[in-house]
């Protein structure tokens, strides 16, 4: 294995990690899940979640507007009044962690994070934002996928603009 | 409340969502709790689980923010 790509492929792992952890802490939840590890992905300096996602019409705060539309309306699902969902949806930062956590992501934030990582070995390609988000577009339960469909966007297609970033670059 | 949706996804979203919710909840309650001078083994009764699971689950993330967790006051 290249030593290059490995040094670089864990600089890749350690912020997608750590950046995932703060922001899963800052949407109020203690534990990453795979919108946090998606959110993570975008501000990889690669740029490939990004501009992938971007070619579906969605960005950041698109992801986050529409996780909090899916907080609110599960709460109203549950029978909490609108109006009550809807404040209970605002995330309250949790603040940082101050012990060092061993990267307590949740368990579709690690399925996530394998795929990723098996995505990029079998191409043997350094680890990108774009692995992230096939490995995300092939979800088929769960928030994620509840979301992107809130978002308009196909999974298929998704994976697709996902494989076309890895391909140009 | 309303009954549980019919459709299973949107049935399992709606717990996800009230699972966020009560742990928020907990969250806020512990430290208002903590805030008042109630012990772990206080806290533990309350919420129905042991004192380890209580602390285990709460004690870090308030020692983070600075505040007195002392185990036994």
């Amino acid at each position: 294995m290249n030593p290059m790509k490995m040094l670089d492929d864990m600089r890749t792992i350690k912020q997608l990690l750590t950046d995932a952890e703060r922001i899963a802490r800052e949407m109020g939840e203690e534990e990453p899940g795979a919108e946090h590890l998606l959110l993570s992905a975008i501000d990889l300096p690669d740029g490939s979640a990004g501009r992938a996602l971007a070619s579906m019409g969605v960005d950041a705060d698109g992801i986050r507007a529409a996780l909090r539309d899916e907080q609110a309306d599960a709460l109203v699902a549950a029978g909490l009044p609108r109006e009550t969902a809807a404040t209970m949806a605002d995330p309250t930062p949790l603040g940082p962690a101050g012990t060092p956590l061993l990267y307590g992501a949740g368990p579709t934030a690690r399925d996530v994070f394998q795929e990723a990582g098996r995505l990029a070995r079998s191409s043997k390609q350094r680890l990108a934002g774009a692995h992230v988000v096939i490995a995300i577009a092939g979800l088929e339960r769960g928030t994620m996928p509840r979301v992107l469909d809130r978002l308009g966007v196909d999974r298929q297609q998704l994976a697709d603009a996902g494989r076309a970033e890895l391909a140009a670059r | 409340m309303a009954t549980t949706p019919e459709d299973p996804a949107a049935a399992i979203a709606a717990v996800i969502g009230l699972r966020r919710l009560a742990d928020r909840m907990e969250r806020e309650a512990v430290e208002r709790a903590v805030d008042e001078g109630w012990t772990w083994q206080q806290i533990a009764q309350a919420l129905g689980v042991t004192r380890q699971a209580a602390h285990k689950r709460h004690a870090a993330r308030l020692r983070d923010r600075g505040r007195r967790t002392e185990d036994n006051r």
